[in-house]
């Protein structure tokens, strides 16, 4: 029982900051939800394992799902589409309105593992050769993924935007 | 505005936690797990079953094996006394056929035989039906075919005799319409139940005689 209220203080404690990651991960709130529900099933099922260390469980399982399109796609049986299906005509009617509507479509059209390049360097504050490890690829595939990701995400936002052109 | 701003900025549109999130986590957690322990549970359960039924196949395979390593004097005048009995064995209408390698094979089912003598005392081709009779399989079928050399048979079961037409063409052509019933063989003595069209179901009585089953009589 110990076990189990130490996993519900660590839910309690990181679920709102474990929900921010997934939703900048995935770009989709309902996707979030779902992706950290079942990383936090799985990190309940190893608790002995990981309870030295639950964040960095539960968050390779975030990025480790996420940042398989394929994977995330078969698991919600969802088929992804070029225009979103509440826009008409192509136009989100709110753009004028919300300035941060084409910041966040700019981030749900950057690809998967792009996005998580941008936001496990960018946001979590990791190192080049921690992310790269954390996707399984180069330090120079996540230097290159990272800027061209940060590039589409300050042209969408519209104003010149501070910070490591190099990744 | 730095990058960091950027995503935090973003990162402000994320869901905020259910507050019953830790309950359904641990809920759906505990199912999980009691579905693996039962998975885990029902594949051992299989594997025991498993085993319940091969090892004790493999047992007697052993035993039996011990048995021929006990007596191989025994097994081998066995053997012989079968080989030196078995061309007495062959009867009118259970022609051995002959294989590819050159050796004769004898039907391995004894029934053949005796249905063979006693369907040999009705002259023309044949239409059997053998709805009676299970376990007379497409290899009796054939034994049987080769047992009456020179006879058209035909094989029908008590269904499709009735609903195929099968029957009526088998009267135009004149065959006899014969039902097979269950064949016995208790040492030199068979008995077999024919039924014929129009008349009443009787069990022929064969003996085993100068190497051939004969039909006796009927009293």
């Amino acid at each position: 029982m110990a076990e189990e209220e130490a996993f519900r203080r660590f839910v309690a404690e990181r679920s709102a900051g474990l929900l921010r990651l997934a939703y900048l991960l995935t770009a989709d709130r309902a996707g979030a939800e779902d992706l950290v529900q079942n990383a936090l099933v799985k990190a309940y099922l190893r608790w002995r394992k990981i309870e030295t260390n639950p964040e960095a469980y539960v968050r390779r399982v975030l990025v480790t799902v996420a940042a398989d399109e394929r994977r995330r796609a078969h698991y919600r049986h969802e088929t992804a589409v070029d225009v979103l299906p509440e826009t008409r005509d192509g136009a989100d009617p709110y753009a004028g309105i919300d300035g941060n509507v084409r910041l966040r479509a700019a981030l749900a059209s950057l690809p998967a593992r792009q996005r998580a390049a941008v936001v496990l360097r960018h946001w979590v504050g990791l190192e080049v050769a921690e992310v790269a490890e954390l996707l399984g690829c180069s330090a120079v595939t996540v230097r290159s993924q990272t800027m061209r990701g940060l590039e589409k995400l300050r042209e969408a936002y519209g104003v010149p935007v501070e910070g490591d052109a190099h990744g | 505005m730095d990058d960091k701003e950027l995503l935090s900025l973003l990162a402000g549109d994320a869901p905020e936690p259910a507050g019953n999130l830790a309950d359904t986590v641990v809920r759906t957690g505990r199912r999980v797990r009691t579905r693996r322990r039962l998975t885990t549970l029902g594949g051992a359960a299989a594997v025991l079953v498993a085993a319940g039924l091969v090892l004790p196949q493999l047992a007697g395979s052993g035993s039996s094996a011990d048995k021929s390593a006990a007596a191989p004097a025994a097994a081998s005048a066995e053997q012989e006394k079968n080989l030196a009995d078995a061309p007495a064995k062959r009867v009118p209408g259970a022609a051995p056929t002959l294989s590819g390698d050159g050796t004769l094979a004898m039907p391995a089912d004894p029934r053949v035989a005796v249905y063979a003598a006693a369907l040999a005392t009705t002259s023309g081709d044949l239409f059997l039906v053998d709805a009676t009779t299970p376990g007379l399989d497409k290899e009796f079928r054939s034994a049987l075919k080769a047992a009456l050399p020179g006879r058209r048979i035909h094989f029908a079961s008590a269904r499709t005799q009735t609903t195929s037409g099968s029957k009526d063409a088998a009267k135009t052509t004149g065959a006899a319409i014969i039902t097979l019933g269950e064949a016995t063989v208790t040492g030199d003595t068979a008995s077999v139940l024919l039924g014929r069209e129009g008349a009443a179901t009787a069990p022929i009585t064969l003996t085993w005689a100068d190497g051939a089953w004969t039909v006796e009589p009927a009293p």
